[in-house]
């Protein structure tokens, strides 16, 4: 132990602290050594070491105001906060009135982010406490922090009372008054403050943001770069006369003038509910606008996007024909052409299977759409719906001009039955991507199932066969698929011996509209929870 | 006039559920400029997507007696493969108003030049928030939503957007959510405080700002 003294004495720390907590490991009861040796720890920094001698002092003897400082420095160096405000506050406790622990357990509470804690025990202290004006400073630091402005107004001022002199806090008092919405008093406080310390850069940054709040910003202007004179490379300062500069722009906008302005231009244009008339013209509106992006967009992803959707069909239906041309020898089912019968099946099949997946992929592929409000979820349905009935109806017209070329009959012996069969064919599409696209919401796997779906409705439609070469239980069965009559409708309109006894509009109309039904029932259930991941 | 009747909307955050609107009924009347205040998390910007129209209602109804805009330079519903032009179009068009004037005035206004007819996704981030303030500008709304004034451009621009926005407040208002207090004060003059489920109108902006520091200071109690 005399030796730790000595080695003190002559500056050989680590040699002291050694023989310090040697000392204390050979008589452990000796509460002397062991605070010895934690408080030469924590001088050198060894916190851990420290830590460890000062929980053997503080068993031997709790009530030593040294060890519990020792004790409350080292385990605050450590990390442990809350162990050390106990400690402080025990200090306190053996130390009254003198004020410092009480201080230092409410600033490491704060530190921790607990001001009504803080607040609170000072509260409660302060009847046992000679004036300090650094106890009501510290009040003051921690009421203002939950709000109590008034109050924490009142501690500063008591700390005022008690030290004149000090700069820091006329500066927080002006922050208080600040918080109170006292403008004024706030830049008086803050004026004085700076008259009896000039060089305080403090005072300057919290004149800018005073002067900032009282609208002169020219006077803010003028204190930043007082600031930035001084210290031209600091960082904070430099942020703070970009954002004085930028408020600057903001009030020349004079609110004040342009709401006198509109008080005396009188009540405004007056807003009318819509007629419904006008909604549904918006409605269209809006179809029409997603219409044409969608088209547009389409085109961007390559030159060739557009030209792809219309070239596919084509590239198929020659695919289809050149093969049946070879395996089936002959006539095709009906009329003359294979090109034109496979035309007949496959445009009604592509209606279907493209506006259905066209439809179910809206709100995915248009999450930044429904941003805008007057757009919905339904009016990008029906636009997207639109584009695929659109193109349809353009790849019927090229077709239509080929065939004719190479003097295939292709015009419809009954239009109307030929437009209603699409029409009819492409509310099945929209009616079906309304369900999936909500089933696949909660479904992913969906997804791929109905692409299983899909191609078995490829084959099972009638696109390259009539269902007359079936044999009649399988046509039995077949006729349950709604696509089927869709396709033999549409070739109603072309063959003009085409009158399948199994062909029911009734039906294909009856499953349309039930679909339907169902698909805008699942839409306006689901509207919000599609629209909010949107 | 916007009426908000018992509304509720929460959100759901990895910390669990945040409720922006307890049952709440109120609303914001034609002529003043609102400045919304709030805590960090307290659903400000889910607010003003309501007020716009684009977040629906848990439950309740909003009601706009107004042509309500979408949040001020929100550049989120450009499509990358349009140029400049085409979503300018578009937007005008959703919004029924004439193109023509619309992309008149975003030319001038947005400064871009020949990139009005480029891809929006060559852009910079500078220029497509030039071409986005420029569209909120152009649509003649009665309400203009502010979603924290991003400062955009060089000192120069920006006095440009503070007096086109100057001459569209004379006829229209703004509901405004700014952390700034200075930027709440140059354009409103009426406060709300986003707090515990419901909003409280104020009927000055200091009034507010006064509740709200002491309702912050609160928080840290």
């Amino acid at each position: 132990m005399s030796l730790s003294a000595i080695l003190d004495a002559q500056s050989d720390w680590d040699g002291a602290l050694r023989n310090a907590i040697t000392a204390s490991d050979l008589d452990p009861d000796n509460f002397d050594f062991a605070l010895h040796a934690g408080s030469l720890a924590n001088r050198i920094g060894r916190f851990d070491q420290a830590k460890k001698v000062l929980d053997r002092a503080l068993l031997l003897n709790s009530s030593h105001v040294g060890v519990l400082h020792n004790a409350c420095f080292a385990n605050e160096k450590l990390g442990f906060v809350p162990e050390a405000i106990e400690f402080a506050k025990q200090a306190f406790e053996l130390d009254k009135p003198r004020a410092e622990y009480c201080i230092l357990a409410a600033n490491l509470m704060m530190r921790l982010g607990d001001f009504k804690g803080a607040a609170d025990y000072l509260l409660e202290k302060s009847g046992e406490i000679a004036h300090a004006a650094l106890f009501h400073r510290t009040l003051s630091g921690a009421l203002n922090q939950i709000g109590e402005f008034e109050q924490a107004l009142e501690q500063i001022e008591s700390a005022i009372k008690l030290s004149p002199s000090e700069t820091e806090f006329q500066i927080h008092r002006s922050g208080v008054l600040l918080n109170l919405g006292r403008y004024n008093d706030a830049l008086t406080a803050a004026t004085d403050a700076l008259a009896s310390d000039p060089d305080n850069l403090n005072i300057r940054r919290q004149l800018v943001t005073i002067q900032l709040e009282l609208g002169d910003s020219d006077a803010a202007v003028a204190e930043a770069a007082e600031l930035l004179r001084r210290e031209p490379s600091h960082h904070e300062y430099a942020q703070c006369m970009q954002h004085v500069l930028f408020q600057r722009q903001d009030a020349s906008v004079g609110i004040g003038d342009i709401i006198e302005q509109k008080r005396k231009s009188g009540p405004r244009r007056s807003f009318r509910e819509r007629t419904l008339l006008e909604k549904l013209a918006s409605e269209f509106r809006v179809i029409g606008a997603i219409f044409l992006r969608e088209m547009r967009s389409r085109f961007g992803e390559s030159r060739l996007g557009y030209v792809w959707v219309v070239v596919e069909p084509m590239i198929h239906m020659v695919a289809l024909a050149v093969v049946f041309q070879f395996t089936m020898k002959g006539q095709p089912p009906l009329g003359d052409s294979f090109f034109f019968f496979y035309f007949t099946g496959l445009i009604p099949y592509q209606l279907f299977v493209h506006t259905t997946e066209q439809v179910s992929n809206t709100t995915s592929h248009n999450k930044s759409l429904l941003q805008l409000p007057p757009i919905t979820n339904l009016n990008a349905m029906y636009a997207r719906a639109a584009l695929e009935l659109y193109t349809t109806f353009l790849v019927i017209a090229i077709f239509t001009a080929g065939f004719m070329i190479f003097s295939v009959d292709a015009i419809p012996l009954s239009f109307s039955t030929a437009l209603l069969s699409l029409l009819i064919t492409w509310l099945l599409g929209l009616a079906t991507g309304m369900i999936n696209g909500v089933v696949n919401y909660y479904f992913h796997a969906w997804h791929h199932i109905f692409q299983i779906v899909q191609r078995f409705l490829y084959f099972t439609s009638g696109i390259f066969y009539v269902p007359a070469m079936m044999p009649l239980e399988v046509r039995e069965i077949l006729s349950w698929n709604p696509l089927l009559h869709a396709v033999d409708w549409f070739r109603t309109a072309f063959f003009y011996t085409y009158e399948p006894p199994w062909m029911s509009v009734h039906y294909l109309f009856a499953t349309v509209l039930a679909t339907l039904a169902l698909g805008l029932v699942l839409e306006k259930l689901t509207r919000k929870t599609l629209r909010r991941i949107a | 006039m916007i009426i908000f009747e018992d509304v509720s909307k929460a959100y759901h955050t990895r910390s669990g559920k945040k409720i922006v609107l307890d049952n709440a009924s109120f609303d914001f009347p034609a002529g003043y400029n609102v400045g919304i205040l709030g805590g960090n998390g307290a659903g400000k910007s889910t607010l003003l997507r309501m007020i716009a129209g684009a977040e629906p209602p848990d439950r309740g109804r909003i009601r706009r007696k107004a042509r309500v805009s979408f949040p001020l330079g929100f550049g989120g519903t450009f499509h990358g493969h349009l140029s400049g032009r085409q979503n300018v179009a578009f937007v005008a068009r959703v919004y029924g108003a004439d193109s023509a004037k619309v992309l008149r005035f975003v030319q001038d206004f947005s400064e871009l030049g020949d990139y009005i007819d480029m891809p929006v996704n060559t852009y910079s981030s500078g220029m497509a928030a030039k071409l986005a303030f420029g569209l909120s500008l152009a649509i003649d709304f009665d309400v203009y939503l502010v979603d924290e004034v991003t400062e955009v451009g060089d000192a120069r621009f920006r006095r440009k957007c503070a007096e086109a926005f100057a001459e569209r407040m004379k006829r229209s208002d703004i509901i405004m959510v700014s952390h700034n207090s200075q930027t709440i004060k140059a354009y409103c003059d009426r406060g709300a405080i986003l707090q515990d489920g419901g909003l409280r109108f104020f009927e000055s902006i200091d009034e507010a700002m006064l509740f709200h520091r002491r309702l912050m200071g609160a928080a840290n109690a």
